[in-house]
């Protein structure tokens, strides 16, 4: 038997095999149950938004709105945009492959702009929680979950994507991206001391009293029995004591 | 293939506004092409529950988005298109999740795995059967380490009746690289079955 007339053969028996796990009727249960949870997820996390947001605004903390919204939205976008391509290439004509690969392209390069972007949110969310800024005690929080989110990016979407583009024939190069992601996740912290002394020398500038270091505070209470800080980065400014 | 005026006139039903004309419609559509559109869904996620999950999706997919069928390509050109994108985010969600493989030997064996248009179920010597079923898994074994652009062809190829010109339309390439991807395809596979 020749080579193609084998693999005719073996066409014939996979052929065979599909008609045998080919199940008869339409059944989108699943499908549609799986969809609706998607859309009500996006529904539910929109709702949980809306309503942090409307207490930030209630609250008066319209630096933390402008915050969430900025961490938010961009992504918020991007997957309506995502959506959308979607929908409009189930009804275009256009080479099938340079389609695919435009969009995990789109979706790689945003994926790769999100995880700086998380990363920078860590950062900036750390250096906040040592400031006296409404909300501070909750920046910790968003800071770690920026920084997770970041690296679950980096180490699995966007090797994913890149698997899956390499695949369709399209070579992806980490290139600059890479060094410069795991460059900012490692100063990510180390970079905070700085922001947070010159936040320091500002805040003496302008005259508002700062509190010590912990190990200042600890002095103080060996020296004067007084009850150390306990919140242990935390910048307070009295604002009524200004000279 | 479905000819063309059965196709036409499949379409008009499945558009019509009387609910049942409709739901007749979208039975027949299944019974036409489910099966093709499985074998290809089958042939790129190399996975039967895949295959299976892609095929759902792509009838949910061509159903919400029949209004915007215009005809301008045959029905079955729009179908193989539609379900060929399921698979393939089928495909890279399962990839995503990394879910482990289904047991195909169970599934091969499943008393509700119904065969449709397999007359032959149930008449076959179960060694020549068993001997099928390996040849089979080996050539989708084969066929799951070949490039997408590959497969897709492959997977496309391997539909009955669907002529070459029909496969450059579903992909939107010209007639010389369906020809060129087919043979490199061909010959990975043969390299593979060695």
């Amino acid at each position: 038997m020749t080579d193609s007339a084998r693999i005719e053969a073996l066409d014939d028996d996979l052929r065979w095999l599909g008609r045998r796990l080919s199940r008869a009727g339409f059944d989108p249960t699943r499908t549609l149950r799986r969809r609706r949870f998607e859309e009500y997820r996006y529904l539910a996390w929109a709702v949980v938004v809306a309503l942090v947001l409307a207490g930030a605004i209630y609250a008066g903390a319209w630096r933390g709105v402008v915050v969430l919204s900025l961490a938010v939205v961009p992504n918020a976008f991007g997957r309506w945009k995502a959506a959308r391509a979607e929908r409009s290439a189930l009804t275009n004509a256009e080479d099938f492959f340079e389609r695919e690969i435009e969009h995990l392209q789109r979706r790689l390069s945003s994926e790769r702009f999100f995880a700086l972007f998380n990363v920078l949110f860590a950062a900036g969310f750390a250096f906040a929680s040592t400031t006296e800024l409404r909300g501070a005690p909750l920046f910790p929080w968003f800071a770690a979950y920026c920084a997770l989110h970041g690296a679950w990016r980096f180490g699995l979407r966007i090797p994913a994507l890149t698997r899956e583009l390499e695949e369709l024939g399209s070579k992806e190069e980490l290139g600059w991206f890479g060094p410069v992601f795991i460059l900012a996740f490692i100063l990510m912290l180390p970079v905070l001391l700085p922001l947070r002394l010159a936040w320091r020398g500002i805040q003496k500038l302008r005259g508002v009293e700062v509190a010590e270091d912990d190990a200042d505070d600890d002095d103080a209470a060996d020296d004067g029995g007084r009850e150390p800080s306990s919140d242990r980065h935390s910048v307070r400014g009295k604002r009524g004591d200004r000279k | 293939m479905i000819d063309p005026q059965v196709e036409a006139s499949l379409v008009a039903r499945l558009k019509s506004d009387d609910g049942r004309v409709r739901a007749a419609a979208k039975t027949e559509a299944f019974n036409r092409l489910g099966e093709p559109v499985f074998q290809l869904c089958l042939r790129v996620t190399c996975d039967p529950a895949d295959a299976e999950d892609a095929r759902q999706e792509a009838f949910v997919d061509i159903l919400r988005a029949l209004s915007s069928f215009r005809g301008e390509a045959r029905f079955s050109t729009w179908v193989f298109r539609v379900a060929l994108r399921a698979a393939t985010r089928v495909r890279s969600r399962r990839r995503r999740h990394d879910e482990s493989r289904v047991d195909w030997t169970e599934l091969t064996n499943e008393p509700g795995s119904s065969a449709v248009g397999d007359e032959s179920r149930g008449q076959e010597d179960p060694s020549r059967e068993l001997e099928r079923r390996e040849g089979a898994l080996r050539l989708l074994a084969a066929i799951s380490r070949l490039p997408f652009a590959q497969r897709a062809v492959l997977a496309l190829a391997a539909l009955e009746d669907v002529p070459r010109a029909e496969i450059a339309a579903v992909l939107g390439i010209p007639l010389g690289t369906v020809d060129s991807r087919l043979n490199a395809a061909r010959e990975s596979l043969r390299r593979e079955l060695e």
